[in-house]
C-alpha cells in the first residue's frame, strides 16, 4: 500500500472540512465539518505511525478521538442554548456586537 | 498485495464521495448520514492499516455516539426534514478557492516529501494488549488529562443546558 | 496469572505533577461539595482559592529545587519537563487563577449565576494550562490545551440566558475547534516527518541531521505557529477576540485574556525553542512578521473602539504582540523581557477587567465610552485604580509595564533588530492614545440630555471582601514590579534555562 494514498485521502477530506468551515452557516454543520477534519487528521496520524512502525500515532488517534467527542458535547449545549433564545442556529444570525 | 489496494481505492471514493455531499448538501439529516458514512470509511481505513482496535473504537464512538448526538442536535434544533436553504452563506467561491489551495499545498508537501514510492510495510496488526501496555505506561500522563477533558466537558454540558430549579433562581435586584 | 507484574510501570513521580494534581483535585472536592449539599457558591470559591493556592505552594517548591538544586528533567516518559521554565509558568498561572477566583464571586452574584460548578470548571481551566506549561510533547500539548479550552468554551457561555454570552461561547468554540484542528494537523505533519512527538527527541533527530522532509517538518511548524496564534490572539488570527470578550462574562474575561495567553505562549516557545530549534532560521521571520502585525494592528483597531471591554481586547492583542516580540528577538535577554512582560500582563489585565466589571453594574450595560464619562466624581476610588491600570499598560515609567516594555525592547536592541524596535516604539506611543483617552473621558462632564441624567442615578459601587483583596493585590504587584523588578527579572533569566 502507498502511503501517499492515505495522505491525499486524508489531505482532501480535510480540504473538505476547511470548505464547510467557511461555507456553512448553520451551527451543527459547521461542527459537523470540524468533525471531518479531525477525522482526516487521524487517517494521517495513523498512516504515519503505520510508516514509522511505532504506537504513537494510533494513541494519538485515540485523544483525538475522545477530545473530539468532548468538543462536540459542549458545541450542541451552546448551539441549543443559542436556539432557545432565538429559533435560528444561523451563525450569521448570531451577530450582536459589531466594532 | 493487490487486495488491500483495491480496497483502498473503493473505501476512499466512498469516502471522497460522501465528503463532498456532506458538505454541499443541503438537507441537514442527509448531512448526518454522509459524515456517518466517511466515519465508517476511516474504520475501514484504520482496519487496513492494521490498527483493529482503533477501527472498532472508532464505530463505538463516532458512529454509536457521535452521529446520535448530531442527529439530537439537528431534531433538538427542529431542523426541516426536507431541503432547507441558507444552510451555506454566500462565500462559496471564496471558500472553494481556499480549500483548493490548502489541498494542493498539503498534496505538493507530501508527494515531495514520500514520492510515489514509499510502501508501507505491515508485519502485523497491533494487538490491544499492545496498546493498553503503552498506554499505561508511558502515556498514561495524556490519558488522565483526557479523562479531565471528558469530565470538564461533561460537567460543562450540563451546567449549560439544565434548567435551575425555581428555588436555585434567586433574583438579587439589589447592586452589589 | 498475575498481569501486573509483568508491565512494568514506570515510577510515579509525584512532585513533577503535583501542583496539577493539586489543581485538578481541588476542582474534584468542590464538584463532590456540591453533590452532598448545594452551599452559597462563596464556600466553593473559598475552596478554590485556597487550592490554588497550595498549588502556588507546590509550585514554588518545584522552582525553588529547579533552580537552586539545578535538576531539571524530563518525567512521565518525556510528557513533561520540570525547570525553570514549567516550573516559573505554573507559578505565573496559580495566580491567574487566584485572582479569576476572587473576582469572581461578587459579579457573579451581582447578576444571579453563582454557580458552584463554575469554580470546578475554571480550576480544570487552569490545571490545563499548567500542563501546557510544563508539556514536552506535542499529545501532552494538544491535550492540555483541549483541556484549558474546553473549560473556557463553557465559562465564556456562562451567563446562560444573556444573548451576548452565548454568542461569545459559540464563537470561540468554532473557532477554537478550528484552530485546534489546524494545530493538530501541523502536529501530525511533525510527528510525520519524524516519526515521534517527543520535543526533546525531534530535537536529537534534527540534530543528526536525518530529516528526510524540510518540507513537512517547515509545512508542520507553521500550522503550529497558526493553530496558537489563534490561541494568543495575534493579528490576523484574532478575529473573535473582540466579539468573544466584549461577550463573555468580565472575570471570565479577566481570566481568559491572561491564562490562556500564557499557556499559548508557553506551548509556542517549548515547541519552537526545544523540538524545532534548528529551524530557527525559519520560524523567525515568521515571529517577527507576526509580532510586527499584532502590535500594529491591535493598536490601531482599539483606537476605534467605543467599548471599553472591547478596547481592551484590542489592547490584550496589543500586548500580545509586544510578549512575541520578546521571543522573535531570539535573544535570552528578549525571552526574559518576555515572561517578565507576561507576569506583569496577568496583573495588569486581571485588575482592568476587574474593576470593568465592577463598573458595569448588573445586566453589563454600562460598558461604552460614554458610560465612563465623570467617573472621577462617581467613583472615585474605582476610577484612580482603572485609571492607574492604564497607565500601566500605557507603560508609564514607575509602574510593570514600563520595565516590561523596556525588558522586551532591551533584548531587540541586543538582537540589532531595529525595524521591530521601531515598530514597537510606534506601537506603544499609538496605543498610549487611547488608554489616555479614557482616562479623559472619565475626567469629562457628562452630555447634558434633557430629561432625567441618568448616571448620577445610580447607587455606588459594592465593595466584597474578596474583590478589595484581588485589587489590592494586582495593584501592589503593578507598583512593586515598576519600582523594584530586579527580583522577578532574576527570576525571568533563570526560566529560561530549559530542561
Amino acid at each position: 500500500m502507498k502511503l501517499n494514498l492515505f495522505l491525499t485521502l486524508s489531505a482532501f477530506l480535510f480540504c473538505l472540512g476547511v470548505y464547510g468551515m467557511l461555507a456553512r452557516r448553520n451551527a451543527v454543520m459547521i461542527l459537523m465539518s470540524i468533525e471531518l477534519m479531525l477525522n482526516a487528521i487521524n487517517i494521517n496520524l495513523v498512516a504515519f505511525g503505520a510508516l514509522h512502525g511505532n504506537l504513537t500515532g494510533q494513541i494519538f488517534a485515540f485523544f483525538v478521538i475522545a477530545v473530539a467527542a468532548a468538543e462536540v458535547g459542549i458545541g450542541l449545549a451552546i448551539v441549543l442554548l443559542i436556539y432557545r433564545n432565538r429559533a435560528s442556529v444561523n451563525v450569521d444570525d448570531v451577530d450582536l456586537m459589531k466594532g | 498485495m493487490v487486495g488491500p489496494n483495491i480496497a483502498f481505492w473503493i473505501i476512499a471514493l466512498v469516502m471522497a464521495y460522501a465528503g463532498v455531499r456532506l458538505v454541499t448538501t443541503r438537507n441537514v439529516v442527509h448531512a448526518a448520514l454522509y459524515l456517518m458514512i466517511v466515519l465508517a470509511g476511516t474504520a475501514a481505513i484504520f482496519l487496513l492499516l492494521g490498527a483493529e482496535f482503533l477501527g472498532w473504537t472508532q464505530v463505538l464512538v463516532y458512529i454509536g455516539a457521535i452521529v446520535v448526538l448530531f442527529l439530537f442536535g439537528v431534531m433538538l434544533t427542529r431542523a426541516t426534514y426536507g431541503e432547507s436553504k441558507g444552510l451555506d452563506n454566500d462565500q462559496r467561491v471564496l471558500a472553494a478557492t481556499v480549500a483548493v489551495i490548502v489541498f494542493l499545498v498539503f498534496a505538493g508537501a507530501m508527494w515531495k516529501a514520500f514520492g510515489a514510492s514509499t510502501e508501507i510495510v505491515l508485519e502485523k496488526s497491533t494487538t490491544v494488549s499492545e496498546l493498553g501496555r503503552d498506554l499505561m505506561t508511558n502515556w498514561v500522563l495524556p490519558f488522565e488529562a483526557v479523562s479531565l477533558v471528558l469530565l470538564a466537558s461533561l460537567i460543562g454540558a450540563i451546567t449549560l443546558a439544565r434548567r435551575d430549579d425555581p428555588e436555585h433562581v434567586r433574583d438579587r435586584g439589589v447592586e452589589r | 496469572m498475575l498481569i501486573a507484574d509483568a508491565i512494568a510501570a514506570p515510577p510515579s513521580d509525584w512532585w513533577a505533577i503535583a501542583p496539577q494534581l493539586v489543581l485538578g483535585g481541588t476542582a474534584v472536592v468542590i464538584i463532590l461539595m456540591i453533590c452532598v449539599k448545594r452551599v452559597d457558591p462563596g464556600w466553593n470559591a473559598l475552596v478554590a482559592a485556597v487550592g490554588t493556592v497550595a498549588s502556588g505552594v507546590f509550585a514554588w517548591e518545584q522552582w525553588r529545587q529547579v533552580t537552586t538544586d539545578a535538576n531539571p528533567r524530563l518525567a512521565y516518559s518525556g510528557m513533561i519537563a520540570v525547570d525553570g521554565f514549567s516550573a516559573f509558568l505554573v507559578l505565573v498561572v496559580c495566580v491567574a487563577a487566584f485572582l479569576g477566583v476572587l473576582l469572581a464571586d461578587q459579579y457573579f452574584k451581582r447578576e444571579g449565576i453563582d454557580r458552584g460548578e463554575y469554580y470546578a470548571l475554571l480550576l480544570f481551566s487552569a490545571c490545563g494550562m499548567q500542563f501546557m506549561a510544563a508539556a514536552n510533547n506535542l499529545v501532552m500539548v494538544f491535550v492540555a490545551l483541549e483541556l484549558l479550552s474546553i473549560c473556557l468554551y463553557v465559562l465564556s457561555a456562562w451567563n446562560r440566558d444573556d444573548s451576548r454570552s452565548q454568542e461569545a461561547g459559540a464563537k470561540y468554540l468554532l473557532l477554537g475547534a478550528y484552530s485546534s484542528a489546524i494545530l493538530l494537523f501541523g502536529i501530525a505533519l511533525l510527528y510525520g516527518g519524524t516519526g515521534t512527538t517527543n520535543l526533546a527527541r525531534m530535537a536529537e533527530i534534527f540534530s543528526e541531521n536525518v530529516t528526510r522532509e524540510p518540507g513537512l517538518v517547515l509545512l508542520g511548524m507553521v500550522f503550529v505557529i497558526v493553530g496558537l496564534g489563534f490561541k494568543i490572539a495575534a493579528v490576523p488570527f484574532h478575529m473573535w477576540t473582540p466579539d468573544v470578550y466584549q461577550g463573555a462574562p468580565t472575570p471570565v474575561v479577566g481570566f481568559m485574556a491572561s491564562g490562556a495567553k500564557i499557556a499559548g505562549f508557553a506551548g509556542l516557545f517549548r515547541v519552537l525553542e526545544t523540538g524545532l530549534a534548528a529551524f530557527e532560521f525559519d520560524w523567525q521571520p515568521l515571529l517577527v512578521g507576526l509580532a510586527i502585525v499584532t502590535m500594529l494592528g491591535g493598536s490601531i483597531l482599539a483606537i476605534a473602539q467605543r467599548d471599553v471591554k472591547r478596547m481592551l481586547a484590542y489592547s490584550s492583542i496589543a500586548h500580545a504582540g509586544f510578549i512575541l516580540t520578546g521571543l522573535a528577538s531570539g535573544t535570552a535577554a528578549g525571552v526574559r523581557g518576555a515572561l517578565f512582560y507576561l507576569v506583569a500582563y496577568v496583573f495588569m489585565i486581571a485588575g482592568a477587567f476587574g474593576v470593568v466589571a465592577l463598573l458595569a453594574r448588573r445586566g453589563e450595560r454600562y460598558t461604552s465610552l460614554d458610560d465612563y464619562r465623570d467617573m472621577f466624581r462617581r467613583e472615585p476610588v474605582l476610577a484612580t485604580v482603572l485609571a492607574f491600570f492604564l497607565f500601566a499598560m500605557a507603560g508609564i515609567p514607575g509602574t510593570s509595564g514600563f520595565v516590561a516594555k523596556f525588558a522586551v525592547f532591551t533584548g531587540v536592541a541586543d538582537a540589532h533588530q531595529w525595524v521591530l524596535l521601531t515598530v514597537g516604539t510606534v506601537a506603544s506611543v499609538i496605543s498610549a492614545y487611547f488608554y489616555l483617552r479614557l482616562v479623559v473621558y472619565m475626567y469629562m462632564r457628562p452630555e447634558v440630555d434633557e430629561g432625567e441624567a441618568q448616571p448620577a442615578a445610580l447607587p455606588r459601587v459594592r465593595w466584597a471582601p474578596a474583590t478589595v483583596v484581588a485589587l489590592v493585590l494586582t495593584v501592589f504587584f503593578t507598583i512593586q514590579l515598576g519600582i523594584l523588578p530586579q527580583g522577578l527579572l532574576d527570576m525571568a533569566g533563570k526560566a529560561t534555562l530549559l530542561f
